[in-house]
């Protein structure tokens, strides 16, 4: 990092960052809160009998504004953070907390205010007594419950109110709830004297993509409300009153960085103009694929084609082995969700521990889902494995070539044997893929049945439109943008959206930046697609309108011809 | 009055998320429980009390409990550190 000749009135300030990113605005300083109570010491029965009244009513004002917080928090920034104030709750009503409040009236004859807050003091104390960094930093946490009950009973305003937009904030230490609150509107960064990066303030800006560092002593003297100021939370470093060139460079700086987390954000949502938010996945083939993924900024894996593990060999893969294999994927992909279909081959590829006859017609005959109902144990013996390695991480099971609501209950017969057969497994969500026609026409039927389906234009386009896409003669007939196929997307989304279940896509369509409107408009909840494709999708889905998607998708539907239909979509790319 | 010692192997040890999922547990059943680490000693269903613990990954603890549903007290809170809090749930 270059030191930039600094000007009269300049200043830099140094400290830990916190969360990542640059922020530009003027420093808006949070007072410290004042303990805007008297220390009240209660006389009579009857005082403290209303003293104790009083910090009931705290109580249940203090567990609402609480449970408020978590559904809001769940809405602007995530479960995780959401579940930051779910602890809290636990806290404020922890038998603990409650008596030594109690206590303090009943015995010591304090009023109410001044009871919670030395309470709080004690607990908040011997919390940061303790060796571990991030139970040291539980002692906010204490103090933030403390801050709503004493507002509950003094009826105090808390500091959020009346921050004017592009704000920095500069305080002593923030409360996670206070930092939860912050809309990324109206702050561009935080800056504190106090807080550690394991602490759940910390925590918390860095979900809202806020710009935040700690560890400036004496902060509060050293700047003024209305300071222009530079927050570089990366490294760490404030720069006040900075030139205007100084400025210049660092809204450039800023402009490039959002640019570039927007693409390269690892798993970061992928939105519409319009707030329409589609979950961008990865084809893989094996595991290493999936580090690819992950790089790539995949959300998920949306088909991991399990077929490598059966071929080329003369035993077919044991439990162990194919554990083994799905649990490396699972946790590559640390906690997103992870599709695996099963078995998914035919005639045209010969086992040699399995004996299928010759067929005519390979690919309208014995293979996906029917040939392992048939192999009855090759098929439990992959779901045993399935279900084992579920514990490590998001999985969701995928049958292939599904046409009918019978193969799915025999194949959860087959499950429900193999869970029978293991000792604990985690949740498991089952899923088809829509590739034969009879699927996709009668998706509403089979959409009770499930949790989700996942679109393979290929081999759907293929049964579709009588094509062998392999067959030189009849090749050029292969045209997933014929309007047959689209009119049997929109089929399957709207069935499965009728019983709100999520609807994918895997086939080779979700990676054409071209379709990446028609996909969208068409309802898609999810594309998967090779990783390599990913960054141009998303950067073509970021710059749509959902809303003008939809307006397209409805147009192609109408269509005759798959001319039209390309007609109608823009030129994004060359 | 039930006793079993379970060593914490969750990576945060018995912190925040952790904490809480042990506590809810705990506050599931009628029995007293308690929780021993060292020398400290607190109520299993005061997540203050579990958390200041300061139990780190590594730590054996003792729970004990005493109750008309002591023995499926201890079994769930048992099952539930040895399942690595977070392993097979959601």
């Amino acid at each position: 990092m270059r030191v930039e000749s600094m000007e009269k009135g300049e200043k830099i300030l140094k400290g830990i960052p916190l969360s990542p990113g640059i922020g530009i605005g003027t420093i808006y300083k949070l007072a410290e809160k004042k303990e805007a109570f008297t220390q009240i010491k209660v006389k009579s029965e009857e005082q403290i009998a209303r003293e104790l009244a009083r910090l009931e009513k705290a109580l249940a004002a203090a567990r609402t504004e609480l449970e408020k917080l978590t559904s809001r928090t769940r809405q602007t920034v995530g479960e995780k953070e959401a579940e930051i104030f779910r602890a809290h709750l636990l806290i404020l009503e922890d038998p603990m907390l409650k008596e030594r409040i109690t206590s303090k009236i009943k015995h010591d004859k304090k009023s109410a205010s001044w009871a919670v807050s030395e309470a709080v003091e004690e607990i908040a104390e011997s919390f940061e007594l303790l060796e571990e960094d991030y139970f040291r930093a539980s002692a906010v946490d204490v103090r933030d419950i403390g801050n709503h009950l004493l507002a509950a009973l003094e009826g105090q305003e808390e500091r959020k109110e009346g921050i004017p937009p592009g704000s920095i904030i500069a305080a002593k230490e923030l409360t996670p709830s206070e930092t939860a609150c912050f809309s990324s509107k109206v702050v561009t960064a935080i800056i504190t004297e106090k807080g550690g990066p394991t602490g759940h303030a910390a925590i918390v800006a860095r979900a809202l993509g806020l710009p935040a560092l700690s560890g400036i002593p004496g902060l509060m003297d050293r700047v003024r409300d209305g300071d222009m100021a530079i927050v570089n939370g990366t490294e760490g470093v404030v720069y006040l009153n900075p030139s205007q060139e100084l400025v210049r460079e660092f809204e450039e700086k800023r402009k490039r960085l959002k640019e570039q987390q927007k693409l390269l954000a690892p798993g970061g949502p992928t939105v519409t103009r319009d707030g329409r938010r589609i979950e961008l996945a990865a084809n893989i083939r094996e595991p290493k694929e999936a580090e690819e993924a992950f790089r790539q900024g995949a959300e998920g894996i949306g088909l991991f084609r399990t077929e490598f593990l059966f071929i080329n060999r003369d035993q077919p893969p044991g439990e162990e082995e194919q554990l083994e294999i799905y649990r490396k994927v699972l946790e590559l992909m640390k906690g997103r969700p992870v599709v695996v279909r099963t078995l998914d081959i035919g005639g045209d590829k010969p086992l040699p521990y399995l004996s299928l006859p010759r067929e005519e017609n390979p690919f309208l005959g014995l293979r996906g889902i029917r040939l392992t109902l048939k192999y009855r144990e090759l098929f439990k013996t992959q779901l045993k494995a399935l279900l084992r390695a579920s514990c490590y991480g998001n999985l969701k099971i995928m049958y292939p070539m599904v046409a009918s609501i019978e193969e799915i209950q025999e194949a959860r017969k087959i499950l429900e044997e193999a869970k029978q057969e293991v000792d604990k497994w985690g949740p498991e969500e089952i899923g088809i893929m829509i590739e034969t026609p009879a699927a996709a026409l009668a998706a509403d039927i089979l959409a009770r049945e499930l949790y989700f389906f996942s679109i393979g234009t290929n081999d759907l386009t293929q049964y579709t439109l009588a094509v062998d896409r392999g067959n030189e003669e009849v090749t050029y007939l292969y045209d997933p943008y014929h309007p047959a196929v689209l009119r049997l997307i929109y089929n399957t989304v709207e069935a499965a959206h009728k019983y709100n279940r999520w609807v994918g896509l895997c086939g080779e369509l979700g990676g054409e930046i071209g379709a990446a409107p028609l996909l969208v408009g068409l309802g898609l909840d999810e594309i998967s697609m090779s990783p390599i494709f990913i960054t141009q999708v998303k950067q073509a889905i970021l710059d749509l309108s959902y809303e003008k998607a939809r307006e397209l998708a409805l147009k192609a539907l109408k269509a005759s011809r798959s001319q039209e239909v390309r007609e109608l979509l823009p030129r994004l790319w060359n | 009055m039930i006793e079993r010692k379970v060593t914490v192997t969750n990576e945060t040890g018995l912190h925040a998320r952790p904490a809480a999922l042990f506590v809810q547990t705990a506050q599931r059943f009628k029995s007293k429980i308690i929780v021993k680490s060292g020398k400290k000693t607190t109520d299993a269903k005061s997540i203050l009390g579990v958390m200041s613990l300061g139990v780190t990954r590594g730590t054996t603890i003792t729970i004990l409990a005493e109750g008309e549903d002591a023995r499926e007290a201890i079994e769930a809170l048992v099952y539930l550190v040895e399942k690595d809090l977070g392993e097979c749930q959601e």
